[in-house]
């Protein structure tokens, strides 16, 4: 019986469904209580940038749906080294996410009950 | 009491060879005396449509129909169901239109293994 | 570090398997199930030697292997197995299943 889930977001925001989708999962299962964390990885952590502008293709906000997960507590966690292989420094991210080693993608599948992979 | 595999699927019916590869994955686990549940999530709520007729491929709306009358549990996402312009009743039988919220929560609190098919 | 069932689907070409498994776990915890295209991973040399640096355990769904004209002989690493096999290694053999 699975008592707490991660989320993993690997794809960029906007060209698909995916990332947006994650994170909307990630809300509907800690409104519920589910102990939720989000791990943004690969390029899944250009949905960490601040200054992104989603009206310009009247889409909904990767970022606005990034930070309601914080009202429910949910951590969303960025990997410190693929944003520097992207090139994105630390204070273009938006408010409330944590940098974290790559190491972390070790040790919390383990912390979770299930995982799931956007 | 048995385990329980939650199938998250996120593909769609044609495309890719991915649906498939859930309800093979959701038949072999059922056959093996686990309880199995189903939840289709963007995408992959195409695969539900009731009358799917492919000519020359496997028909995946046949195999959910086969899973949900073996027992299996499914469900998917109404949003998701909505925005692509299905409505209630195309779906196949025993399907049940639900959500994240009150339906996948649920499949993942008693689950005790989380299997994601997706691109 | 829990047993982990990693699952790929997508080709070598789409994705890197190899170095998304050896991120997340260590070798003796790591299983890995190719289906669809994912399967080239087994019978491509230098793809089969990166998975077998990662992964102490390769499986290969038997019907994507055979659909795209290779069988078990073909395979440069691990074994091609049922359905219900891979359903023992998810639910009995590791702990959590990961979708690379």
């Amino acid at each position: 019986m699975a008592d707490s889930m991660l989320v993993i977001v690997t794809k960029p925001p906007y060209g698909l469904e995916d990332a947006f989708a994650g994170l909307r999962l990630a809300l509907a299962m800690a409104v519920n209580g589910l102990k939720t964390s989000v791990m943004m990885t690969e390029d899944g952590v250009f949905n960490a940038l601040a200054k992104q502008r989603p009206e310009a293709l009247s889409m909904p906000s990767n970022v606005e749906a990034t930070v309601e997960l914080y009202d429910f507590d949910v951590p969303v966690y960025v990997v410190r080294e693929d944003l520097l292989e992207r090139g994105i420094s630390e204070s273009s991210l938006a408010e409330g996410l944590k940098v974290v080693d790559r190491s972390a993608l070790r040790t919390m599948p383990a912390e979770h009950d299930v995982v799931t992979t956007f | 009491m048995a385990k329980t595999m939650t199938i998250l699927w996120r593909s769609g019916s044609m495309m890719a060879m991915d649906a498939n590869v859930a309800t093979k994955l959701a038949k072999a686990a059922l056959e093996k005396g686990y309880k199995v549940n189903m939840f289709g999530y963007g995408e992959g709520i195409t695969a539900v449509k009731k009358g799917q007729a492919p000519k020359r491929f496997p028909n995946v709306g046949d195999e959910l129909q086969e899973l949900a009358d073996a027992g299996a549990t499914i469900s998917l996402c109404e949003t998701c169901y909505a925005a692509r312009g299905f409505q209630r009743g195309e779906e196949i039988e025993g399907v049940k239109i639900g959500s994240l919220t009150n339906n996948l929560f649920v499949f993942v609190s008693e689950s005790d293994r989380l299997v994601t098919i997706a691109r | 570090m829990v047993k982990t069932a990693f699952v790929v689907i997508r080709s070598p070409q789409e994705l890197d398997a190899s170095r998304i498994i050896a991120g997340m776990s260590d070798r003796a915890d790591a299983v890995v199930i190719l289906f669809e295209d994912a399967v080239y991973n087994a019978v491509l040399a230098d793809r089969a030697d990166g998975l077998d640096r990662v992964a102490g355990d390769v499986q290969v769904a038997r019907d994507d292997l055979e659909a795209r004209g290779y069988e078990s002989s073909d395979l440069k690493v691990g074994r091609a197995v049922e359905y219900a096999d891979i359903v023992d290694t998810i639910m009995e053999a590791t702990e959590r299943t990961v979708s690379a």
